[in-house]
This record gives structure tokens, C-alpha cells and sequence, in this order.
């Protein structure tokens, strides 16, 4: 059976380690290949086919080259025939990972989730049963589907308020806008999920900013988690 | 938090995200739980994207169709007994 190239992360050729202690998926080691002006660290793998418990071994060689220098995570779950292939793939877009590896530095990503303490429709404001008088069943459906979709608009139009409130946070702590990636209300339950891009050394400050604003917020749970690697922020822009 | 994957034929990751998840959990999530959910979509769905070569299935489930109760299901097998998850 054929062997397969799997890589982990993209890193500036001349800034990374030669060399990580960490082994790969299937136990594998881990190495660097050149290409170009950056690097790509990589195992070697027998053919290809990822099981769940190879998304943690993708995350911790991810977080061991990231130890080691500045880097941007691959998504998991890609491999190729070989490292021609790999470079090949790669060489269009040399330019603008130069780019995302210089902006990211050695930052690393913090995770902000904010869930709503009450389900959609359940809070007080949310939970009267429309007035449908006389009407059939048909009726009353699409009035309590109305109902849904304004509660949902309201919860967005909060969370909104709640990201503008956070970034103001954020931007007096010195975090600007172009290191945070938010998703408002991305589900249901979810009134805000973002990533936050830090200093390691900072990290704590920016933790207890996020942790300050959000106790100010009695509608909703504050989850913290990090600091990761900047799987949020490989894009050049 | 284990359960039967719910798979949406036709909708991509970010569709199923967070959303096809959260709605089944009864309480509030735990800290853990946050973490690995956060964590899992973050390997499957950011990072860099290299065209091409790219292998799109996690266990016979192919990306496109999966959410993150699928991970979160995964997650379960992916942490040893007793042994809290590394998450940063």
C-alpha cells in the first residue's frame, strides 16, 4: 500500500526548528519539508483514511510547531501522493501564507463563547403565546413560527450589542478589530462565538477583559478556551 | 453527550456547526465540552486549505456532511477514561 503525505503546518522555511518532539498520526514522525520561502511540517502515513482520535495528534503537532516558531495550522484531514504534489499544491499561494505567517507572529488564538442561559423562545419577553383569536390551526402555526423568527431577531440584534461591547473592551485593552473573528448567534443556542489573536504573554489580560465584560451579561454563560494555535487567522487578509 | 450522528444530506460544515449540536443538549454546556467543541471546529473547519489532494472523510463520514455532534460523538472516543482533555 502506497504511502501518503500528511501535513500538519505551513511555516517561514528559515524561522522554524529544525526539528519538534512530537510524533505524528499512527505514532509517524514528524519533519520538515522545504518549499520555496516556507516549510511544511508532515509525516509520512500509510494510505489515508482519518478516524476521530487523529483530530487530537493533528492539534498537538499543530501546537508543537507553533511552540517552535511561528505557524499556520492545516486544516485537518488533507493528504497527498507525495511531497512534489504537496509543493505543487502549495506554490500558488506562497505569498500570501508569507503574509498570514508574518501578521500571526507568535500569537495565539483564544477561544470566546457566550451561550444564551435560556433556549430561544423561553425567556419572558419571548414566551407570551400569540393573540390568534378564532384562528385555526394553520393560522396559529404561522403565527408561532412569527413569533420564533422575532425572538431570533432579537437575540441577534443582543448579540450584536454584546460583540460591539466586547470589541470596545478589547480595543481599550490594545486588541484591534483585525485580531478578532466573530460569528453572531452561528446557532441557537449561541450568542457568540469568537476568536480572539494575542500575545501568549498577554493572553491572561486579554482572558480577563472578555471575563469582565461578560459579567456584566446576566442572559448569558461565558465559556473561555486557549490559547491555541491561530487556526482563525491563516486567511492573508 | 453521545448520541446517534445527525447528518444533514447537502449542507456543508458551517450549516451543521454548532447548530445542529447545541439545540439536543438538555443543560448548559461544560467547560470541557466547550473546549473540545471549539477545538474540533476549528481543526475541521479553519486553517489553511490547500486545493487539491485533500481527503474529506473522518471515519467514512465525509466532511461535508459533518457536524459537530458527529465530532462531539468522535470526541468521546478521542479522550482516554477518566483522563480530562488537553485543550490548550
Amino acid at each position: 500500500m502506497s504511502e501518503r503525505v500528511y501535513p500538519y503546518a505551513v511555516v517561514l522555511a528559515a524561522s522554524n526548528a529544525a526539528s519538534i518532539n512530537v510524533r505524528g498520526l499512527r505514532g509517524r514522525s514528524v519533519s520538515l519539508l522545504p518549499a520555496g520561502q516556507i516549510g511544511v511540517w508532515a509525516s509520512r502515513v500509510a494510505q489515508f483514511i482519518p478516524e476521530p482520535a487523529d483530530l487530537l495528534v493533528h492539534h498537538e503537532v499543530v501546537e508543537a510547531v507553533c511552540a517552535a516558531g511561528p505557524a499556520l495550522p492545516i486544516r485537518f484531514g488533507s493528504s497527498f501522493p507525495d511531497e512534489t504534489a504537496l509543493e505543487t499544491a502549495l506554490s500558488p499561494r506562497t505569498g500570501g501564507l508569507i503574509v498570514a505567517l508574518k501578521r500571526v507572529g507568535d500569537m495565539r488564538e483564544l477561544a470566546v463563547m457566550l451561550e444564551w442561559r435560556s433556549p430561544v423562545g423561553e425567556m419572558s419577553s419571548e414566551s407570551q403565546p400569540p393573540e390568534v383569536s378564532g384562528a385555526g390551526p394553520g393560522r396559529r402555526y404561522i403565527a408561532q413560527r412569527a413569533q420564533r423568527w422575532a425572538a431570533l431577531d432579537g437575540r441577534r440584534a443582543r448579540a450584536t450589542e454584546m460583540a460591539a461591547q466586547l470589541q470596545d473592551a478589547l480595543s481599550a485593552g490594545g486588541v484591534v478589530d483585525a485580531c478578532v473573528r466573530r460569528r453572531i448567534v452561528p446557532a441557537p443556542r449561541v450568542a457568540l462565538s469568537c476568536a480572539v489573536l494575542a500575545e501568549p504573554a498577554a493572553a491572561e489580560d486579554v482572558m480577563r477583559l472578555v471575563r469582565d465584560k461578560a459579567a456584566e451579561w446576566l442572559d448569558v454563560r461565558l465559556h473561555l478556551a486557549g490559547p491555541w494555535p491561530p487556526y482563525s487567522f491563516t486567511d492573508a487578509d | 453527550m453521545t448520541g446517534e450522528p445527525h447528518l444533514i444530506p447537502g449542507l456543508g460544515p458551517e450549516q451543521h456547526g454548532l447548530g445542529s449540536l447545541l439545540p439536543g443538549m438538555a443543560e448548559g454546556l461544560h467547560d470541557n465540552e466547550f473546549s473540545l467543541l471549539e477545538l474540533a471546529d476549528r481543526l475541521l473547519n479553519r486553517g489553511v486549505v490547500i486545493a487539491g489532494e485533500a481527503t474529506i472523510s473522518v471515519a467514512g463520514v465525509d466532511l461535508v456532511y459533518l457536524g459537530l455532534n458527529v465530532v462531539l460523538t468522535a470526541v468521546e472516543n478521542l479522550r482516554p477514561e477518566n483522563v480530562p482533555p488537553r485543550t490548550g
